[in-house]
């Protein structure tokens, strides 16, 4: 670590940035208890990268992207019993219901570059132009994705 | 599966940043164009922001920081995914890796940790006054009675008898800074990071903290308090002796100037 954090800067980044983490994580998780074992792990996390999270233009998108991250490691090691309607849905004004649900029923069986394009895209609402930002690929990357998902979503479901 | 895409509202993320001030240029034209013009995302983004007021006095980052290192200590580490990753990627199997993980993440919490466990535990301060000028801005910490507590500081805000200040830079240039004080009974005083522990020269883009704490007295009067970045060292003599002679210690308005300096301040009230 380049940079030893002092405890008001964990405070600072924590009352700034945390209600964003742990908002995205019940979004995901729909578990109060997990998106606070996430939002531990993304502080952690921030602690140990502090240097690129400083530097980075926006810290937001990082968080958001690692917090993204981690719900889904936790979903995958959720056992197979959970609900797909245990998971948050329809809150962002662009997502759509339908297609959120069955996002959310495949997120445990489909590759992690897959479902992490398919919760931007069906579950935020959000373009491939944003995605591509968010993820820091290709806007051409995350439309394969997303057909790639939409395959494999189309097979599972058979 | 079919998404709506005939009205692109902002997603949550872009409403964050907006929120958190990380817009510029065409992104913050754009939302702030749609934010006029929609509805919906304003109720959006007034809904985070209600949700992030609901989360400042919910949580607290005693609690993130015991509960981070117990999760820390006693996870099993073959839970991380990185991990699993890790294990296809090397071949090396997954117990041996989570060996190297438990030993990485002990190294991160004796080095850490503690650190934001113990250091200036006292010091809580959560809404902290930010004065900009220039190229820099200050904030102020208040403890009080060895309790710190959420506390905006204001012009003329009212102090007490030994409260305690603390003083925190952001600066996007890099020079020394001095820290002044001056009260209405002619009392002046000047902290010169450069002779004390602190670093005196503050680089641009870091945050630095004036170790210490700054105690009031016990009598009633006007506290100013100037934050001066200049671009020599050994300027506190100098400084001291101006503010002396100025009127800026009675009437801060009079604020104190010195060729090299980029000078703020914060005026305050003492009340016994």
């Amino acid at each position: 670590m380049g940079l030893t954090l002092e405890r008001h800067d964990v405070e600072e980044l924590y009352r700034k940035y945390g209600s964003l983490v742990l908002r995205r994580a019940l979004q995901i998780l729909k578990n109060e208890d997990e998106a606070r074992d996430v939002m531990q792990e993304v502080f952690i996390k921030v602690i140990g990268h502090y240097d690129s999270f400083r530097h980075d233009a926006s810290p937001s998108t990082w968080l958001y992207r690692i917090t993204t991250n981690l719900c889904l490691n936790k979903i995958r090691d959720r056992k197979p019993t959970a609900e797909a309607s245990e998971l948050n849905i329809g809150s962002a004004p662009n997502a759509d219901p339908g297609a959120a649900l069955e996002v959310a029923r495949l997120l445990s069986r489909l590759p992690k570059e897959l479902s992490d394009v398919a919760v931007y895209h069906y579950l935020d609402g959000m373009s491939p132009d944003e995605i591509a930002k968010v993820m820091g690929l290709s806007r051409r990357a995350i439309s394969h994705r997303l057909a790639r998902f939409r395959e494999e979503a189309a097979r599972l479901s058979q | 599966m079919t998404t709506n895409v005939e009205i692109q509202h902002l997603s949550d993320l872009m409403l964050d940043r907006h929120r958190l001030g990380e817009l510029a240029g065409d992104e913050l034209a754009h939302v702030a164009t749609h934010l006029r013009a929609c509805e919906q995302c304003g109720k959006r983004l007034q809904a985070l922001i209600d949700d992030d007021r609901v989360f400042q006095g919910r949580f607290s980052l005693p609690e993130l920081s015991k509960e981070a290192l117990e999760k820390a200590k006693q996870r099993p580490a073959q839970r991380w995914g990185v991990l699993r990753t890790l294990s296809t990627m090397t071949a090396i199997s997954p117990a041996r890796l989570s060996l190297v993980a438990a030993a990485a993440v002990c190294v991160i919490g004796l080095t850490t940790l503690p650190r934001i466990l113990f250091h200036s535990r006292t010091v809580e301060p959560t809404a902290p006054t930010i004065r900009y000028k220039g190229g820099f801005s200050v904030r102020v910490y208040v403890r009080r009675k060895g309790v710190s507590k959420p506390w905006v500081l204001n012009k003329d805000e009212v102090l007490k008898p030994h409260d305690q200040l603390r003083f925190v830079f952001d600066t996007t240039q890099s020079g020394y800074i001095y820290l002044l004080g001056a009260d209405s009974l002619g009392s002046v005083m000047v902290y010169d990071p450069v002779r004390g522990q602190q670093p005196g020269l503050v680089k641009r883009g870091v945050r630095q903290v004036i170790k210490g704490a700054i105690e009031l007295d016990d009598k009633a009067a006007r506290e100013a308090f100037y934050v001066a970045l200049c671009n020599k060292a050994d300027l506190a003599e100098d400084l001291l002796k101006k503010l002396r002679s100025s009127e800026a210690k009675v009437q801060p308005e009079e604020a104190l100037t010195h060729v090299g300096c980029e000078v703020t301040y914060i005026a305050l009230r003492k009340d016994l």
